[in-house]
């Protein structure tokens, strides 16, 4: 999945807030919009605030879930409830 | 304006930054959101807003086993660290993807009739997960439907089935070390019982033809000669079995207070004669007075004889001189013993109380011996809570040895001192009716010629049954009997005749035998042997013996 990084590919961030219902719901949604919309067109890391805090400052992450579009630019974020409509219209997907 | 847009995806701009904290407000205010970052003074923390599931956040990390959560279309929704470490593989790459990846071979059908059967009930299966660059790992994988979950989610465990793997391996691996230790000692058992037993009858029949007029001094020369190595052959089996048993832990002390005065003093008697055939001069200077020390007196006695023989071996000149001083020192006592003899390498000094370590190259030596002398010295002082220290002033120039061992606390009664007698202890052995019992036709014929040597009465039987009759028949005052003997041992013997009503004041008993560990001397006090001898032997300590029990059996 996550081989070459070519200028046409979505790289996405997601992150999460451990087992939780909603941090699930997140990855399942993101995950099934990704795979509809972009096929093999993207890479997603999903990072755990609480395994991986370091990176969510770096990110200047403050709430999750957060989805953090980094490329193509301009660069986007949702936060809060990850719905089908919210990404397609709020990261530009095709 | 427009700022450019950093790779790392931060917010570039101050309307897009307004645009984002306004969008998380509203997040947080509806709800959606499961935690928050707040950077405090110790860097960033996670604020939970859906309430306290720390304790089990951190059982779940913490936990040796992959923990994951699994949507019903394989995706990994979530999992903890002890998984991604498992599949090699960055966290964040595990999450999101399908669980089938990380599966080997033709996984895709049975990962999802596990999913589809998990979604009903528990289920339990064994699995070979492939990590990130091939690594294939065995597994045991558990997944079970998350209650009330929609869409339907599974929580899955993943055990590394290597762990139990190496847990048995290491404990396979620790019980065959244990049984070969055990044989180990078994055969060095069976080894020191089979080179002691011809030692003995060679040195006994040494000892017995020295007594005899030999007619030549050529045959009075020879005999000494083989004595003499006998003897030390005698000491070169049991430095090994010391050795052996000073590594294995096994050697055991049996603390009294002993007057080291004394110990010193009788220990250069005994080897004072050989010394002066070597032509050596041994020049006491004993000042510890009456100062007592604990320890094993024998175990001390081996020290100061290992030292001694030691200065003798490196002494070999026309002035050779060793000096034994004694001396108290605060709350010890020192034992010096130094020589004028070939003295110690600076290279050398350092490893001279290792095991196995001599100066000389095997090609080069002048001297015998396997290097185990000086090792057992040092850990005999160290049993002791002593210390000891080598000190030379280069070759040629003589070496000295310093021991030091604590003195005993005041309280403590010291040793019956066995003071020596003003009259020898007697070996005569008229009028005493000694029986030999001994399967061993040479052993026998040599005890036979000790006690007969020395005016005994000697009776001998081939085995224990025999021994038990002749006991019977003849009544004698003294049992001399081997240990080990086929059919019945003489443990047997001596608890058959103990128990036939022969008790210890009618009929002592005296064990000879070629096994000379602490646990068979206990053993052969335990059966009702009141002296036990270990071979090769000494004809005279033996005699000695049989006259004093047949002595105290007459009073």
């Amino acid at each position: 999945m996550a081989q070459g990084l070519a200028r046409d590919r979505y790289r996405l961030r997601l992150y999460i807030g451990g087992n939780s219902a909603r941090s699930k719901a997140a990855v399942s949604v993101v995950k099934e919009v990704c795979e509809e919309r972009l096929g093999s067109r993207y890479v997603l890391e999903v990072i755990d605030l609480h395994q991986q805090l370091s990176l969510a400052s770096r990110d200047h992450v403050v709430a999750v879930p957060t989805l953090l579009k980094r490329m193509p630019g301009p660069s986007r974020r949702i936060v809060g409830r990850i719905t089908r409509e919210r990404m397609i219209e709020g990261l530009d997907l095709p | 304006m427009i700022a450019p847009e950093p790779e790392d995806g931060s917010p570039g701009s101050l309307r897009a930054r307004l645009e984002e904290a306004e969008q998380t407000l509203t997040a947080i205010r509806n709800g959606e959101v499961d935690a928050v970052v707040v950077e405090g003074n110790q860097g960033p923390q996670v604020y939970n807003l859906e309430g306290p599931d720390q304790p089990f956040r951190v059982f779940v990390e913490t936990m040796q086993q992959g923990a994951l959560s699994v949507s019903c279309d394989d995706t990994i929704l979530y999992c903890n660290v002890a998984f991604a470490d498992l599949v090699k593989t960055p966290l964040e790459r595990v999450m999101g993807r399908k669980l089938v990846d990380f599966l080997d071979g033709d996984a895709d059908d049975r990962a999802r009739s596990l999913l589809e059967s998990c979604l009903r009930a528990p289920v339990t299966a064994e699995i070979v997960l492939r990590a990130d660059g091939g690594e294939r790992i065995p597994a045991v994988l558990s997944m079970a439907p998350l209650p009330g979950s929609n869409p339907p989610t599974c929580c899955v465990t993943v055990a590394d089935s290597r762990v139990h793997e190496r847990i048995r391996e290491a404990r396979n691996a620790q019980e065959a070390a244990e049984a070969a230790n055990t044989a180990k000692d078994q055969f060095l058992a069976i080894l020191s019982h089979e080179l002691r037993t011809p030692l003995n009858t060679i040195l006994g029949w040494a000892q017995i033809l020295r007594r005899m007029d030999l007619g030549s001094e050529e045959a009075r020369k020879g005999i000494e000669s083989i004595e003499r190595n006998a003897q030390s052959q005698a000491k070169l089996i049991s430095d090994l079995l010391d050795t052996s048993g000073i590594v294995a832990g096994k050697l055991r002390l049996e603390l009294r207070n002993v007057p080291i005065d004394e110990v010193v003093e009788s220990t250069v008697a005994a080897i004072l004669s050989t010394a002066q055939a070597q032509g050596l001069r041994i020049h006491a200077d004993l000042k510890a007075g009456r100062a007592v020390v604990p320890g094993d007196r024998a175990r001390l006695q081996q020290i100061l004889s290992n030292l001694l023989t030691n200065a003798m071996k490196y002494t070999d000149h026309a002035e050779g001189e060793i000096r034994v001083i004694t001396r108290r020192t605060g709350a010890g006592v020192e034992i010096e013993v130094s020589d004028n003899g070939q003295g110690i390498s600076p290279a050398f000094l350092p490893r001279i109380f290792g095991f196995f370590q001599q100066e000389e190259t095997a090609t080069k030596r002048r001297t015998g011996g396997l290097g185990l002398g000086l090792a057992i010295v040092k850990q005999l002082v160290e049993l002791h809570q002593g210390t000891i220290r080598a000190e030379s002033d280069g070759e040629g120039k003589g070496s000295r040895f310093i021991v030091w061992l604590p003195l005993a606390t005041a309280d403590k009664d010291a040793e019956v001192a066995p003071r020596p007698d003003a009259t020898e202890p007697s070996s005569d052995l008229r009028g005493i009716r000694v029986l030999v019992v001994d399967d061993d036709t040479d052993a026998c014929d040599l005890l036979r010629q000790m006690f007969t040597q020395r005016g005994a009465d000697v009776l001998v039987a081939g085995g224990a049954e025999e021994g038990v009759r002749m006991v019977e028949d003849q009544k004698p005052h003294v049992l001399v009997s081997d240990v080990a003997m086929p059919l019945r041992d003489g443990y047997d013997l001596v608890r058959d005749l103990r128990a036939r009503g022969f008790g210890r004041e009618h009929l002592p008993a005296i064990a000879i035998s070629a096994f000379a560990r602490k646990e068979d001397r206990d053993r052969a006090f335990a059966a009702g042997y009141q002296a036990h001898f270990a071979k090769p032997i000494d004809a005279e300590k033996v005699a000695v013996t049989i006259a004093a029990l047949a002595r105290r059996q007459s009073e």
